[in-house]
């Protein structure tokens, strides 16, 4: 339904002819364009089913099945459920019906005879609840998308992190393990040669030799590294644009 | 020391280097060295001895066989000698140090390279004081 309450499709169930004619002619004089109707009250919940009405304009005292038994087939079926109004028309104005159909699910009731200017607000003033009532759905409906996908986003940043984590875990296993190895050979050579304690084996050539191929091994390992971080684009933000 | 001293690394140079620093530090007159654990094991089986000491310098991360299947090796063999381990690795990953504790020969963790320092605590550690 949408914000012009006169293309609302209003559905009239009542058993005497001249009832509905003369509220079709009152929703006629207020340019209501949509009016459907029926005599028999048996035929309300194909109608409804089919015809979608967004509200109804129901009597209660009819043959074969009474205004309270229709909304009580309604009910069970699921179709009462704020969406589609229903609006009791009764000669009986007694406090006793007016409970039992607001119990029975009617929102609202019209006394019979007609008067032209409470037909048209009651009716607008249901169709208006309703229109609000559907806004509001729609409303929910888009904050829970929002909501999903902003969920969504969290869980790609989440795996985002946790992908970095990943390449920052393996660069500090590379310092560790791989680093450590050519700075430790470098470490242990300056002390022997601090010490001045060569041998055959090890003599100062030598020494000097190993600290020069440590230190050359040491700056690839790094060189690595820095290559390794800048493909995986480790430091910087996948969605920064 | 009396005991023997095994040197097992991959690398030639720390063998050296370890080997140099051992002497030079009064630790043992005359290291062996192992660039392949497997040839280590060897060595321990042929020369197994009741009466028997022996420490083991020993890298962890070494290709056909690390440190910890090396150890797990000299478990299964139950040998006679009394062997003890000080792990040497150039790897400060905490993850290493806490597993070294899981070995009962493990008596000392000790980060590359063995400098002077590293040889004087060991001959402090209590757990080698019959190797001396």
């Amino acid at each position: 339904m949408n914000e012009n309450l006169l293309n609302a499709k209003i559905l009239i169930v009542d058993d005497q002819e001249s009832n509905i004619e003369v509220l079709e002619d009152l929703l006629a004089m207020r340019n209501f364009s949509n009016v459907i109707s029926t005599k028999d009250p048996r035929t309300v919940l194909s109608l409804v089913q089919t015809e979608k009405p967004d509200i109804i304009l129901l009597d209660l005292m009819m043959p074969y099945l009474s205004g309270f038994d229709v909304m009580n087939q309604l009910k069970n079926e699921g179709l009462l459920n704020g969406y589609m109004p229903v609006l009791v028309l009764t000669a009986d104005a007694t406090l006793e019906t007016k409970k039992n159909a607001l119990i029975a699910g009617a929102s609202d009731f019209l006394t019979k005879p007609f008067n032209l200017s409470e037909v048209e607000l009651r009716i607008k003033n249901l169709l208006y609840n309703v229109y609000l009532l559907s806004q509001l759905k729609d409303q929910n409906f888009i904050l829970e998308e929002k909501v999903k996908e902003r969920t969504k986003e969290l869980l790609h940043n989440n795996e985002l992190i946790k992908k970095q984590n990943e390449q920052l875990k393996e660069i500090a296993w590379i310092q560790s393990h791989v680093v450590r190895a050519p700075l430790a050979r470098l470490m242990g050579l300056v002390e022997l040669l601090q010490l001045n304690e060569t041998s055959d084996e090890l003599g100062k050539d030598e020494i000097v030799d190993f600290i020069s191929k440590s230190a050359e091994e040491l700056d690839g390992i790094i060189r690595d590294i820095t290559l390794k971080a800048h493909h995986s684009k480790i430091f910087e933000q996948e969605n920064e644009s | 020391m009396k005991a023997n001293l095994l040197l097992v690394d991959d690398d030639q140079l720390f063998l050296m280097l370890n080997k140099q620093q051992a002497i030079f530090a009064n630790f043992h007159p005359n290291p062996i060295t192992f660039l392949k654990a497997p040839l280590a094991l060897e060595w321990l089986i042929e020369h197994d001895k009741k009466q028997d000491k022996t420490l083991i310098l020993l890298d962890i991360n070494m290709p056909d066989m690390n440190g910890w299947e090396f150890m797990d090796a000299i478990n299964k063999l139950s040998l006679h000698a009394e062997i003890l381990v000080v792990l040497v690795s150039s790897s400060t990953d905490p993850l290493d140090i806490e597993r070294s504790k899981h070995y009962k020969q493990v008596v000392a963790y000790i980060e590359k390279p063995m400098r002077q320092p590293a040889f004087a605590y060991l001959k402090e550690l209590e757990a080698l004081q019959s190797f001396f």
